[in-house]
């Protein structure tokens, strides 16, 4: 029996060059992170009063004052980081329930099961997130509101209710993926050799199908963003005192005509490139993956 | 008793038409039976589509019988671990994000087999010796291995829950000329020490002739001809292994001319002899009655209607002719 | 970028370019908004106003003030219908659909009130005691819903037509501040007491046209029993936005503009085309406490909590310094205001705080504070939120649109609630609103029981005599904000914006909530 030695590694492709919109997405980024995860240990207290009403931007205060003389700085760095948090629950909560449903669906590709959890997805997808959004807290309130034994605070809601609207979508990708994935031969032969379909889906084919998932879920963040600033300026959302990208837009539009222009700019501002910067990055990262191919 | 015997095995596929009463049936597998002495090698060789990879998924249980039985020293098997499977593409047969180690580790761990971390690495390292690869191999993954060496991996993995069959479904088919010598002397050699029973689906028929001690010639989802292989390649019998072989450059020999005709659909198979429409000894009667494998003097079983008339010849007859 | 991960890209494209439309036409708006200096003097044409025009929040479905003692609704009612009393250029009460004062029986349970002659509805109906009849069977029926019945029921056991010029009205107990009631209750012709789309009364302005939630349209009853009016119509905009409200004052639109937020009185101010009128006025912060419950079962806590509160914090941030410092529920617009009573300082008293927590067990407070959705109390209740801190009190804002706020209010779900409410409609110059819910015999009262108060608002109710009536009043402020049971941050005022090419409204007026349209002419 000849032993064989260990032949040469094949080259793994190199990763494609990174494209100037992926570059402006990436320093998009970094600001935003910045802003949101170092800005808040910098800033001063976001719910302090400094003795100045709506100042404009100087050099005691980096963005201004609010109209209720808080450092607006400190306030759009917080807000930052509880948009980004709620935004990554909310797309994280939606991948859990996601991933496993849309994993499922494309093991059993035409069949009930398939069947079965694509058209509740449908059902769900019909209805657009904000109108859902809207009637869900229409219904319960803007605070905390009672499920049985467990306390839902406005934040969670949010969270819940963002993560509910993605499911569907990122359900779907997975799905592609997986149907894509099960063709592979390794599927067969783990059946074969008698590995239980649970340990086939979830230790076997999940590894595969995530990194597509993953770049959805990256690209979807910067959605949540936007979609939670947009509840939260409806007063929908995360409720005062606590700051959110979004209720402090909402609040800012009442003193736009009174000339406090940095008021709502600034977190306006904010939102767009943490949003624009998600979605190129995203862009970038599904380029790359596309690119690096299956072998 | 025979490692693995198959009685009339069937696998029908309905194709559903929207129309009423257009639904379809597909005969990928007619009535196939044969048996494997344990030790032993069958190849069932035949062009694409002639149901010889549904065979295989038969066995190893990946697709369900529409009739017949498959038998493992004489029972119906329920454990999966008895006949186990060798694909063609070994990168696609392992899970590329994973390594070897755990590719080799998880059948063990699967079953419960050489419980307990020390005692599956050690079963590990014996399976890898058993194929000829160094340990090195276990922490790489599957794109850096080269193809000789990944289907040594995957035939590894097969070993690891002890099967007494290995289904090999175009075994070599996707390697290099260079390798597939050596593939089929490991195939050997296992065979050889551990007493394996193989049945061995290939289009390729000089690796048939290499490991196969019986074979069997598959004709849109029925047997042709079987067995011994060293008879049926010498001096094959059924007009179609005739062709199939002449088809095939051997030494000091040029391929001959093609079948004329095609391949009919498995959907409304030819009535009478299937192969009737391309068969150069085709006469009326063909067309009329379908033949069974009746077995010739040598032991050698044929399905023919004019078995007996045909001389035994390596050269193929011509229609012309019709005779010698 | 294709989808080959199954996802409509184009959702995110899309959400990418409306975020960038959104950002551009907000800055395009700041732009253009308000850095410009605010330009002096008018256009120069000195047109004649004739028709006026109202800037007002919202526009309410129901235009009946008898339904409610909103100025919401009693803004545009105001100048439509007449009450049997109203009040004089001193905010004394006298006769104005009454014909001289009414007579009271020794026993004070019986009020009998002649009807002035020769008055009609704006649809040529005479005035008759039918109509007042009616009006007070409308809102002394507790089946009605009507924000009046807190004013009558308990008290008026019935009222009836003695002839077509008198009424007779029937009390169970003395209740000498009726004639508050009176001088703040509009009479409505009886068959319109229960209709919502319109009203119809006796005042100087007729309802011509009314579009739901959106405009309402009034013009001059030529033939009004009293002074005939200057303007030939009023309309009432709703304009919900404030900062709108503001630029259509300053270019002209609108004449008068109400809920003027306090950080645009200083730009208003500075602009020679508009008056501001800031006056103190029935408008309250109204607090409330479960007191049958913990923590606020214990009055050292609700003393904590009192002295602890940032007051000028409220008055200088969310008021711009117009509101003044309150001790008490009593405003200084309403009766029984004690200009002398200090019970709380101005800035909050940390150690006084934590010394009265520590008294009643506690070494930190945590409770949830229920407040309306409105702009305004948010602020309020950010700062409140913010000042307690600083003590150990850990306050959790609740914010509830109004009707489920109402709900939770109504049956004392909530441990601390407060909103906002203009009482000068209802009370007028008493403090019948502000300090009703203490009576034990409340049912929106969830525990306070003091019996010294329950005496006293007896008297105060009963008393004719209105310096009595004050005074009865001021000893139950004193008490009620020593028992920090009723403990608004401060007293806002009312604050109205008008052009000068209007004559100037009545200030004094203000002080119940008015703003007094009948007197407007152009200048």
């Amino acid at each position: 029996m000849v032993m064989t030695r260990v032949s040469p590694r094949r080259r793994v492709p190199r990763m494609p060059r990174m494209s100037v919109l992926t570059w402006t997405g990436v320093a998009l980024l970094v600001l935003f992170l910045l802003l949101a995860l170092v800005g808040p240990l910098f800033a001063s207290a976001p719910d302090a009063r400094t003795g100045q009403t709506l100042a404009e931007p100087g050099a005691a205060h980096l963005f201004g004052t609010d109209h209720l003389q808080r450092d607006l700085f400190a306030r759009t760095a917080e807000g930052a980081r509880v948009s980004l948090l709620v935004a990554v629950a909310g797309v994280g909560f939606g991948l859990v329930v996601a991933v496993p449903a849309g994993l499922v669906a494309g093991y059993f590709g035409g069949r009930w099961p398939d069947e079965l959890i694509m058209r509740t997805l449908e059902a769900v997808q019909a209805l657009p997130l904000f109108v859902f959004a809207m009637f869900v807290i229409g219904i319960t309130g803007t605070g905390d509101s009672q499920l049985g034994p467990v306390t839902l605070t406005a934040t969670t809601k949010v969270v819940l209710l963002l993560g509910v609207g993605f499911i569907p979508y990122f359900a779907r990708v997975t799905r592609s993926a997986t149907l894509v994935e099960v063709q592979e031969d390794y599927i067969d032969a783990l059946k074969v050799i008698g590995v239980p379909r649970r340990r086939i889906i979830a230790g076997e084919l999940l590894v595969n199908v995530l990194p597509p998932v993953l770049v959805q879920a990256f690209l979807w963040i910067g959605v949540a963003i936007f979609a939670e600033s947009a509840l939260s300026f409806l007063g929908l959302g995360i409720q005062p005192p606590r700051p959110s990208l979004g209720n402090i837009l909402g609040d800012a539009t009442s003193y736009m005509l009174l000339g406090a222009w940095w008021y709502s700019i600034i977190p306006g501002l904010v939102i767009l490139v943490a949003t624009v910067g998600f979605n190129l990055v995203g862009d970038g990262l599904g380029d790359a993956l596309d690119a690096d191919g299956r072998h | 008793m025979s490692a693995i015997s198959v009685e009339h095995l069937s696998k029908h596929y309905l194709i559903r038409s929207g129309r009423r009463g257009q639904d379809r049936l597909v005969h990928a597998v007619d009535g196939v039976s044969f048996e494997v002495p344990e030790g032993r090698t069958l190849a069932i060789i035949g062009e694409s589509g002639c149901g010889k990879s549904t065979v295989a998924r038969m066995l190893v249980r990946l697709a369900e019988p529409t009739a017949g039985r498959i038998l493992v020293h004489g029972r119906e098997e329920t454990d999966r671990r008895t006949i186990q499977l060798v694909s063609q593409n070994p990168w696609s047969a392992l899970n590329r994000r994973k390594t070897i180690r755990h590719a080799l580790e998880q059948p063990l761990v699967v079953h419960g087999l050489h419980p307990g971390a020390a005692a599956r690495a050690a079963r590990v390292r014996e399976l890898l010796e058993l194929v000829g690869l160094t340990e090195d191999y276990l922490d790489r993954r599957p794109g850096g291995v080269s193809g000789g060496e990944l289907q040594r991996v995957t035939v590894a993995r097969a070993l690891a829950v002890e099967p007494r069959v290995l289904v090999l479904d175009e075994p070599t088919a996707s390697l290099d000329v260079s390798v597939k010598a050596l593939l089929v002397n490991l195939l050997m050699d296992l065979q050889r020490r551990l007493g394996l029973s193989y049945v061995l689906i290939t289009h390729e028929l000089e690796i048939a002739r290499h490991l196969a001690d019986e074979v069997a010639v598959m004709y849109l989802g029925r047997f042709a001809e079987t067995g011994d292989a060293e008879q049926v390649f010498s001096a094959p019998g059924h007009p179609y292994t005739r062709a199939l072989l002449a088809a095939v450059p051997g030494p000091g020999r040029e391929p001959a001319a093609p079948l004329q005709g095609e391949v009919p659909s498995a959907v409304a198979p030819p009535p009478g002899c299937r192969f009737h429409t391309r068969c150069p000894l085709a006469i009326d009667i063909c067309a009329q009655t379908e033949p069974e494998l009746r077995p010739g003097p040598d032991g050698r079983r044929v399905a023919c209607l004019r078995q007996d008339e045909l001389v035994l010849s390596p050269d193929p007859v011509d229609k012309e002719t019709e005779t010698r | 970028m294709t989808a080959p991960h199954g996802v409509p890209t184009f959702d995110r494209r899309r959400f990418l370019t409306m975020s960038g439309v959104l950002t551009a036409g907000a800055l395009a708006l700041a732009a253009c908004g308000g850095t410009d200096a605010p330009k002096t003097g008018g256009g120069g044409e000195a047109k004649k106003i004739e028709t006026l025009t109202f800037g007002i929040t919202s526009i309410s479905d129901y235009l009946n003030p008898l339904s409610t003692t909103s100025s919401r609704v009693h803004w545009i009612t105001d100048p439509v219908v007449e009450s049997l009393y109203t009040y004089d250029a001193s905010l004394k009460s006298v006769p104005l659909l009454a014909d001289g004062e009414p007579e009271i029986s020794a026993d004070g349970l019986t009020w009998t009130i002649k009807i002035k002659e020769g008055v009609t509805f704006h649809n040529g109906d005479p005035l008759t005691a039918d109509d007042v009849v009616a009006t007070l069977t409308f809102v002394t029926d507790p089946k009605s819903t009507s924000d009046w019945t807190a004013y009558f029921v308990g008290y008026v056991k019935g009222a009836t037509a003695v002839d077509k010029r008198t009424v007779k009205i029937t009390l169970t107990a003395p209740f000498g501040v009726l004639r508050s009631h009176l001088t703040n209750l509009p009479i409505v012709h009886k068959a319109f007491v229960s209709r919502t789309d319109t009203t119809m009364g006796t005042g100087p302005f007729k309802v011509d046209k009314v579009t739901q939630g959106q405009q309402v349209t009034l013009s001059r009853y030529d033939t009004y029993h009293g002074a005939k009016p200057a303007l030939l119509g009023v309309v009432f905009q709703a304009v919900p936005d404030p900062a709108t409200r503001m630029v259509n004052l300053r270019e002209g639109k609108i004449q008068i503009m109400t809920d003027v937020s306090p950080e645009s009185v200083g730009l208003l101010k500075q602009d020679d085309r508009i008056k501001v009128h800031e006056v103190a006025a029935p408008s309250d912060i109204m607090t409330y406490f479960v007191v049958k419950k913990a923590p606020f079962d214990n009055v050292k806590v609700r003393q904590a909590l009192g002295h602890a509160m940032d007051r000028k914090g409220v008055s200088d941030i969310v008021y711009g310094g117009t509101a003044s410092i309150a001790q008490g529920p009593i405003g200084p617009a309403v009766e029984g205001y004690d200009p002398a009573l200090k019970i709380y300082a101005e800035t909050p008293d940390y150690a006084k705080a934590k010394a009265l927590l520590a008294e009643a067990g506690m070494s930190s407070l945590t409770f949830t504070l229920m407040i309306t959705s409105d702009a305004r109390m948010k602020n309020i209740g950010q700062v409140l939120v913010e000042g307690w801190k600083q003590a150990g009190i850990t306050c959790t804002l609740e914010v509830l649109d109004i009707g489920p706020w109402v709900k939770n209010w109504a049956v004392g779900e909530y441990q601390m609630a407060m909103t906002g409410f203009e009482s000068g409609f209802g009370a007028g110059r008493t403090a019948y609103t502000v300090l009703g819910s203490l009576s034990s015999l409340n049912p929106l009262n969830f525990g306070y029981k003091n019996d010294e108060v329950d005496k006293l608002l007896g008297e105060a109710w009963a008393a004719t005599d209105e310096a009595v009536r004050a005074e009865t009043c001021k000893k139950i402020n004193g008490i009620l904000a020593a028992d920090a049971i009723l403990m608004p941050p401060v007293h806002p005022r009312l604050i109205v914006a008008q052009r000068t090419d209007i004559s100037s409204l009545d200030e004094k007026l203000m002080g119940v909530s008015r703003i007094s349209l009948p007197a407007v002419r152009s200048v």
